[in-house]
């Protein structure tokens, strides 16, 4: 009778489930370099988001006095408040830093998140609906895709101006067509599974379908791809900042200020290339380590 | 529909028996139990009412695989089981085609597409509260059959009425409405459930679907109830697909085809991917709930030792055609169309003596390709009492009485295959 009531007792509690998002979060933890990528990409954000609170000078601010003189007077140090001294125009390194991190991220992040939204819904509803709709939406991206899109991100930015948000329009026009390939093809494998056919026989609608069962299961890929998208948008940027193209002064970004850097390599300020480096390998190995552990964490066939 | 078997009846007894099936009297030791006095008494809209004696933990240790009887579920709708026009069956497949259109290698996108007959020309009736068979190797169609009559796959000719009504005809609008009628079981378990779900979740999405006025507790308490149904704890409702095993994931998928109770239930071959001591069990779990809550049953498998057991009447399949159709009885004692008894022939005897000593005629040959079947009878490639005149035209159908129905002309030739049924039965 005891054991009546134990198992009653038993029957009683509802039973948390593991679902495979809290098994890959425990894989992903176990993953050191992974980890090491997420704690270092944080210290990044923290970095790029707060950093400006600990800056001595506006990021804007000119000293006439060591313009021209960097080389001797704008070297790094604690003392005089440049942390990662100045640049040739006596501006001070550090809170430009901060901000060209910045907007290298947002960069990299709002052309991931255009690419996850757009790519995965345009790629499931294509590879779901099949037949004549599919191929005009699937050829229409071939089309897109065929067109140079770094000439087309040039002339826009030199027809529209030089602007933060033509340069996120212009990476957002682009980042999506890989993605919905990617979402399209995965889409296909699962259409077929018996659970997508049980919810059709079921009378779900289609539009419910892909919400409800296509994307979660798309999403795995999908996270592991984007992580992998953020640092080619933020190497995308920098490319175009560095031909000069991209951010207008005063704001910057790390490709900007190591274009900078490099044309002043000779005059002995190496810190004004070095800095900006460092931030831009260290966000991008970190980006890959990262989307490296997800990939292992969510790819069930590589347990 | 006159007397189906059930696990009392000696026949079906006999079957389990015979293949040393542990189950049916004792439940094998450490199946999902389900004992737990039930949640509540709900209350139930309909007439048949549990009343508040049934479902005590007695009736609980009694039910055999713990699965508990007396619960509202349990009730039978008469008005389900004899509906007003008795004798009209609840679906009448009238000579369904299935074709699919298959790109030859390398193709131009204008080249006309080859056309593959999965199912040419099924008819069949199945009556209210019935448990129709549907047996045939791989390849047969069976299970386009099934999909046809769910409408995962649309059918190119013919009729498919249910409940009067042609659902082949519908749009696709329509027939949504229809489908909380016709629920379907899956043959892989684990791929019929959606892994980013929670039990719970799947069950419900019927319920979600059809019946958006529930609520959120009322479907919750549904869930839990039909999972205790078939065997399953309800705690384990946010738990998710792979943390079960394939027999508990097929309950699961039995649990979510019976949620919205529906009148027909369409089993492809729901037990072929489990164990064969879970075999027994999930047939046994399905013969019972067709029974309780009154639903008509398509039951496909290619075992015909399974079929025979659960079905009233089994139709055999043979490359998208029908080739006998009778009572169960009559198909594994008295099989008349050569494809049946060859079929019956290759079912093993557990007695390797008996097995050992059996003459075992083989069919010759693969079966043909479905993208260009041969003409007439699409057996005679492979029969041994072929004739010239088979190839002509489709096999004229025999009515042997009783629902008897063989699709040869031929049927009382002697041929090898007449001792195809020896030791079997």
């Amino acid at each position: 009778m005891a054991t009546q009531t134990a198992e009653a007792d038993l029957g009683q509690q509802p039973v948390k489930g593991r679902s495979l998002w809290a098994d890959a979060r425990t894989r992903f933890f176990r993953n050191k370099a992974a980890v090491a990528g997420l704690v270092a990409l944080i210290l990044i954000c923290l970095f790029a988001f707060f950093g400006e609170f600990l800056a001595q000078y506006e990021r804007a601010y000119v000293d006439f006095s060591l313009m021209g003189r960097n080389a001797v007077n704008g070297v790094p140090s604690i003392e005089t408040g440049h942390y990662f001294g100045t640049d040739e125009s006596g501006r001070d390194l550090y809170a430009r830093t901060v901000q060209g991190t910045r907007i290298s991220l947002l960069v990299g992040l709002v052309g991931a998140g255009v690419a996850v939204i757009v790519g995965t819904l345009y790629g499931a509803i294509a590879g779901y609906m099949g037949g004549k709709t599919d191929n005009i939406m699937m050829r229409t991206v071939d089309i897109l895709m065929s067109v140079p899109y770094m000439f087309v991100l040039i002339l826009m930015l030199v027809i529209f101006g030089r602007s933060i948000t033509m340069l996120f329009i212009g990476i957002g026009l682009i980042s999506w067509l890989d993605m919905s390939r990617i979402a399209r093809g995965q889409t296909l494998s699962i259409k077929n599974k018996e659970f997508v056919e049980a919810a059709v026989a079921t009378g779900v609608r289609p539009f419910t379908i892909i919400l409800r069962h296509i994307v979660p299961n798309l999403a795995g890929l999908v996270i592991v791809y984007s992580t992998l998208l953020v640092p080619q948008m933020i190497i995308t940027e920098s490319f175009i900042s560095f031909l000069g193209l991209g951010v207008q002064e005063p704001s910057t970004s790390l490709g900007a200020l190591i274009s900078a850097g490099a044309g002043q390599m000779r005059y002995g300020v190496l810190w004004q290339l070095l800095y900006p480096l460092f931030f831009f390998v260290v966000t991008l190995f970190a980006f890959f380590f990262v989307g490296d552990g997800l990939r292992d964490a969510l790819d069930p066939k590589d347990r | 529909m006159t007397d189906p078997k059930h696990p009392g009846d000696p026949e079906a007894r006999d079957a389990q028996g015979r293949a040393q099936h542990p189950e049916t009297a004792d439940p094998i030791p450490g199946a999902p139990p389900a004992s737990a006095p039930p949640v509540a008494t709900p209350p139930d809209p309909r007439p048949a009412s549990a009343s508040p004696g049934q479902g005590g933990p007695e009736d609980a240790t009694a039910a055999p695989e713990g699965i508990r009887l007396g619960d509202d579920l349990g009730h039978v709708d008469p008005a389900r089981t004899q509906p007003a026009g008795a004798g009209q069956p609840i679906l009448r497949v009238e000579d369904l085609k299935v074709a699919f259109d298959v790109m030859p290698r390398g193709a131009w996108p204008w080249t006309k597409p080859n056309q593959l007959h999965a199912v040419g020309g099924v008819s069949f009736d199945l009556a209210p509260g019935e448990c129709l068979g549907v047996v045939g190797e791989s390849g047969s169609g069976k299970s386009t059959l099934a999909r046809a009559i769910v409408g995962t796959v649309p059918s190119t000719g013919g009729k498919i009425l249910f409940d009067g009504q042609d659902l082949a005809s519908m749009s696709p609008r329509e027939r949504r409405v229809h489908r909380r009628d016709v629920q379907m079981v899956f043959q892989d378990p684990l791929a019929a459930l959606n892994p980013r779900m929670t039990v719970g979740d799947i069950i419900a999405e019927p319920l979600r679907t059809h019946r958006p006025d529930i609520g959120r507790t009322e479907v919750r308490r549904r869930v839990a109830e039909l999972m205790e149904r078939v065997g399953l704890l309800p705690n384990l409702a946010n738990r998710y697909p792979h943390e079960f095993s394939g027999g508990q994931c097929q309950r699961i998928g039995i649990a979510r085809a019976l949620i919205l109770r529906p009148k027909l239930l369409i089993c492809d071959e729901p037990v072929s991917a489990l164990d064969v001591s879970v075999q027994a069990q999930v047939v046994n779990l399905l013969k019972e709930l067709q029974r309780d809550m009154g639903i008509s049953m398509v039951f496909i498998a290619h075992d015909l030792s399974v079929v025979k057991h659960i079905s009233d009447r089994i139709v055999v399949m043979y490359l998208g055609r029908l080739m006998e159709t009778a009572a169960s009885r009559t198909i594994t004692r008295s099989p008349q169309h050569p494809y049946t008894q060859a079929l019956i022939a290759s079912v093993p005897i557990p007695d390797p003596k008996l097995e050992r000593a059996r003459e075992r005629p083989v069919l010759e040959g693969e079966l043909p390709s479905p993208l260009s079947p041969p003409s007439g009878c699409v057996f005679r490639t492979r029969c041994p009492k072929a004739h010239d005149d088979c190839a002509k035209g489709p096999p004229a159908v025999q009515d042997l009485g009783n629902g008897h129905l063989v699709a040869c002309p031929y049927y009382k030739e002697p041929s090898v295959l007449d001792r195809a049924t020896e030791g079997v039965v």
